[in-house]
């Protein structure tokens, strides 16, 4: 073997070499691209912003699209919170951070096949989401709460999508604007701007819980239709003082809701005790995780067991913590007659035209009998025609709701508001928050009411409507 | 199979149709306020003195290898549009265009070699000088030269600075092919003979001259040039010696070294601790690699598109990580495609070391190949965290002057090795039929053979 053959072979050795570059590449571009892509170090994935997906609302109006490399919100304030933001300095927040994986679009697959497919499609592009939102009435939803700070929820009763999540106070998420108001947008706790009230924000639920009590109290038989109490303007509880708004004298249940009595409903909790009240909200569904909702927060049951806790937890105060959706999904079962649909926000991911994934609907879980979900029908129809919320009235539609004006150590109380509209053939529940408003009668009830109203504008609605 | 100017020209033709539509393309990217059209004219800079270059060897030298140059050229093109594109990002917007100058001077480099050095086997008669001088350079980097990354590379002449190996490595081999062709009988010889007489002084010479070389670099923390002389020697000691006991002494005392370096150099464990896992030292030393993981997880099998992927976030991307840059933005496929590039360019080069009939341009051509081949597999696979990194720059696709000069000598050396290969009509120099030089002649009348 002379000088040239081993030349020759070390040639060979020196050029099948060149292929292991290759090889790693394709380790890091290939095989382990999904670890890489989404390594919590990463914050590389926004230096393609040419390719992140848009989020569309329910008519495929884009709410979050790029454009010429920078991110638009053609709802800018009015979605903000619920939106999130997206800036190549501060990262993701909100939906975009939550789908953000999705916007990304999927890693490049392994079967080299499929690659090929995405290939020839014109390359990776991120996949688009359609949320259940409406633009139009998430605009008018957040118009509606008119500087004050809170959230509305409104939630569609027959599928359970939710049509809009507003929140007060808010920012302008074009990433030129936020970069600039960083400071101010992120370090005012006390606005919490990047905060989506409506499924992050937990209250007290003040007396919008009255719906809850009653429902379980007449399922467990600790309180029947006809049953009337006797109010004297306060009552005393062990060493805690119920006080009324006023002394509504003799009382039925229908009233007892209708006016808010907080003796009446002192009284049923303390029949209920700490157990029923908790085991009923387990009925109602708010210890679920909300899995459909991303991001939205789980409430938070009392825990105290003193032996006047019952009395106050039913009216809505003590350790009770709730977000407005899990108000709204409340009064969603008693419009669906006892059924709870699961709330969701993700319609669709599209890839491309293809629908990748869609949401899939679960079966109606019934919650209480359909008798007593119109027992209570009635008496928040009754609230809203002659009772607390008759600021919710929008003429020529029945409307029901139930009031609430939650104490809390903040300041003033906040106004709280849940009901559904029409009352013959529910088509939209809503729930609106003001923090530190005032009473919810006089302050969240025409928010509501707008907010109702707007909402039975939708196209989808009005169709339905003979 | 021996190129033609017809397959040249094709290549030609295609490396002109990627500049003009990469110019075209880096035209749509530009950022505002900056003239659109200077990247196309630059290309046009590029395409032409390619033509020229070629065009002149094409009509001059007819046996030559046409190949070659279209090779070379359309590496340097995918790199070159990768880095004027990467000078946005970084807003050194003179970074192309000054890249482009680098190339034409290369170029024109290129044509001097082939023209003005006539007998490349003169070479052979100073291969001591040469070892004398790389020592010599080394040594000056080490006690004049700037420390950049904690590694003294770099030498300031006139506001300009380069980095000495660069032509050091060539000097070496210069010394290396001299010398093993030279001493190749004694070399083949029993390290210790029956007489237990020392061994011969050529192994006594060889390993000291390696040695001193090596230890230089490592001293001046020059890792991968350290690697890159081992990698050389190793594989001309091998095919001109065929002594593998030499080769696993060479690896052992190398381990050895290895080891000890490791203990002692705080850069060492960390280079070696960053190819194990980047993610550690992620806010530190393990950042650009971890950067460049990203890069590459994001190229997918087409890649991003030129301006579009984010390997701007590398820290020294242009240095060291252009191939990564490449990957991302072209994808798979395009990485793929600027290796096959390498393969070809490097198999016509071995063709040449293969192809000669004389013997030490056959060592040389080869040593020579194996520099480059070596070199740039070192990038490649420090790169793609194959290897620890150790910073070395890719031949032809690195930016920087003197990379891209002393590898367009290099390409020249071979390509005049080829052409040489023909009788020259005049002969300087009076050589014996087997290819033995004067020198040897009287060397071995000395030893009585």
């Amino acid at each position: 073997m002379d000088v040239k053959e081993r030349i020759r072979r070390l040639a060979y050795i020196y050029l099948a070499l060149f292929f292991v570059p290759l090889l790693g590449v394709s380790r890091y571009a290939f095989f382990e691209c999904d670890e890489y892509a989404n390594h919590r170090d990463n914050h590389y994935n926004m230096t393609a912003p040419a390719l992140r997906g848009s989020i569309l609302d329910c008519h495929f109006r884009p709410m979050a699209y790029m454009h010429r490399s920078a991110r638009v919100y053609p709802l800018g304030e009015a979605a903000a919170p619920l939106l999130g933001y997206y800036s190549r300095i501060y990262g993701e927040a909100g939906l975009e951070s939550a789908l953000n994986k999705k916007l990304l679009g999927n890693p490049i697959p392994r079967d080299p096949w499929a690659a090929y497919k995405i290939w020839k499609k014109g390359g990776r592009k991120g996949d688009d989401i359609v949320l259940t939102v409406d633009s139009d009435l998430q605009k008018k939803a957040f118009e509606a709460l008119g500087g004050y700070k809170g959230a509305a929820a409104v939630m569609s009763v027959r599928d359970g999508s939710l049509l809009a999540l507003a929140s007060a106070p808010s920012y302008n998420p074009e990433e030129k604007l936020l970069e600039e108001n960083w400071e101010e947008i992120s370090r005012d706790e006390e606005a919490a701007r990047l905060l989506n009230r409506s499924i992050q924000g937990l209250y007290p639920p003040g007396s919008t819980f009255k719906v809850l009590i009653m429902s379980g109290c007449l399922e467990d038989g600790f309180v029947s239709a006809n049953e009337s109490f006797n109010c004297e303007g306060k009552d005393l509880v062990v060493n805690f003082v119920l006080n009324c708004s006023a002394v509504h004298g003799k009382v039925s249940l229908k009233e007892a809701l209708g006016y808010s009595c907080n003796v009446a409903f002192g009284r049923m909790g303390l029949r209920m005790q700490m157990e029923g009240i908790r085991k009923w909200m387990r009925a109602f569904r708010m210890d679920d995780p909300l899995k459909d909702v991303p991001g939205a927060a789980q409430a938070v049951l009392p825990t105290v067991d003193t032996s006047s806790a019952p009395a106050e937890t039913a009216i809505g105060q003590g350790d009770t913590l709730v977000s407005p959706l899990h108000m709204a999904r409340i009064a969603a079962v008693i419009a669906n007659k006892g059924l709870d649909v699961e709330p969701h926000l993700l319609r669709e991911q599209l890839s491309g035209s293809d629908a990748v994934w869609r949401y899939e609907p679960e079966k109606a879980q019934r919650v209480i009998s359909k008798k007593n979900a119109a027992l209570v029908a009635e008496a928040m129809e009754f609230t809203v025609r002659e009772g607390t919320g008759m600021a919710a009235y929008i003429p020529g539609v029945r409307v029901a709701g139930k009031t609430g004006s939650a104490e809390n150590p903040h300041g003033k109380v906040h106004a709280w508001f849940i009901g559904y509209a029409p009352a013959e053939d529910p088509k939209v529940a809503v729930s609106v928050i003001l923090e530190n408003a005032g009473g919810g009668g006089k302050f969240a009830a025409p928010v509501a009411r707008e907010i109702m109203k707007a909402a039975l504008e939708l196209p989808e609605f009005k169709s339905g409507k003979k | 199979m021996r190129s033609t100017a017809a397959s040249g020209a094709v290549l030609m033709g295609i490396v002109t149709v990627i500049l003009a539509y990469g110019g075209w393309a880096l035209s749509f990217i530009v950022p505002s306020g900056r003239d659109v059209w200077l990247p196309l004219e630059y290309a046009g800079l590029i395409a032409f003195s390619a033509w020229i270059a070629w065009g002149a060897l094409a009509l001059c030298y007819r046996n030559g290898n046409h190949n070659i140059l279209p090779l070379t050229m359309f590496i340097i093109t995918v790199a070159w549009l990768e880095t004027y594109r990467l000078g946005f990002s970084t807003e050194d917007f003179s970074q192309g265009p000054r890249q482009a100058v680098f190339i034409a001077a290369g170029l024109a480099l290129f044509l001097a070699v082939v023209v003005c050095l006539r007998d490349y086997r003169i070479l052979e008669d100073y291969k001591y000088i040469f070892l004398i001088l790389a020592l010599l350079i080394q040594i000056s980097v080490m006690l004049f030269g700037m420390r950049i990354n904690g590694a003294t590379l770099w030498v300031d002449i006139g506001g300009h600075s380069f980095q000495p190996f660069e032509f050091t490595r060539i000097l070496l081999v210069f010394f290396l092919a001299s010398y093993l062709r030279q001493f190749r009988g004694w070399l083949r010889m029993d390290l210790i003979s029956e007489n237990w007489r020392l061994p011969h002084r050529a192994f006594i010479m060889l390993g000291l001259g390696m040695a001193a070389a090596e230890i230089l670099l490592v001293v001046q923390r020059d890792l991968g040039m350290a690697l890159l002389l081992f990698g050389i020697f190793v594989s001309l000691f091998y095919a001109v010696t065929n002594r593998k006991d030499i080769l696993a002494l060479a690896f052992g005392l190398s381990s050895v070294g290895a080891y000890f370096c490791w203990r002692i150099y705080p850069h060492v464990q960390e280079r070696v601790s960053n190819w194990l896992d980047p993610f550690v030292a992620f806010d530190g030393s393990g950042y650009q690699i971890c950067q460049a993981i990203f890069s590459l997880a994001n190229a997918g099998l087409d890649g991003t598109g030129l301006g579009l992927g984010g390997a701007a976030y590398i820290p020294a991307v242009v240095n060291d990580f252009t191939f990564v840059a490449i990957a991302e933005e072209f994808g798979i496929m395009g990485a793929g495609a600027l290796l096959a590039g390498m393969i070809l360019l490097f198999a016509e080069c071995f063709g040449i070391s293969l192809r000669v009939k004389d013997e030490f341009g056959s060592i040389l051509a080869a040593g020579l190949v194996y520099m480059l081949a070596w070199q740039s597999l070192i990038n490649l696979l420090g790169v793609t965290k194959v290897l620890p990194m150790t910073g070395v720059a890719l031949p032809f696709v690195s930016a920087g002057g003197t990379s891209m000069l002393s590898c367009f000598a290099v390409l020249a050396l071979l390509w005049r090795i080829d052409i040489s290969d023909t009788p020259l009509k005049k002969t300087k120099r009076i050589r014996r039929a087997d290819g033995a030089s004067g020198t040897e002649r009287a060397l071995e009348a000395e030893n009585g053979r």
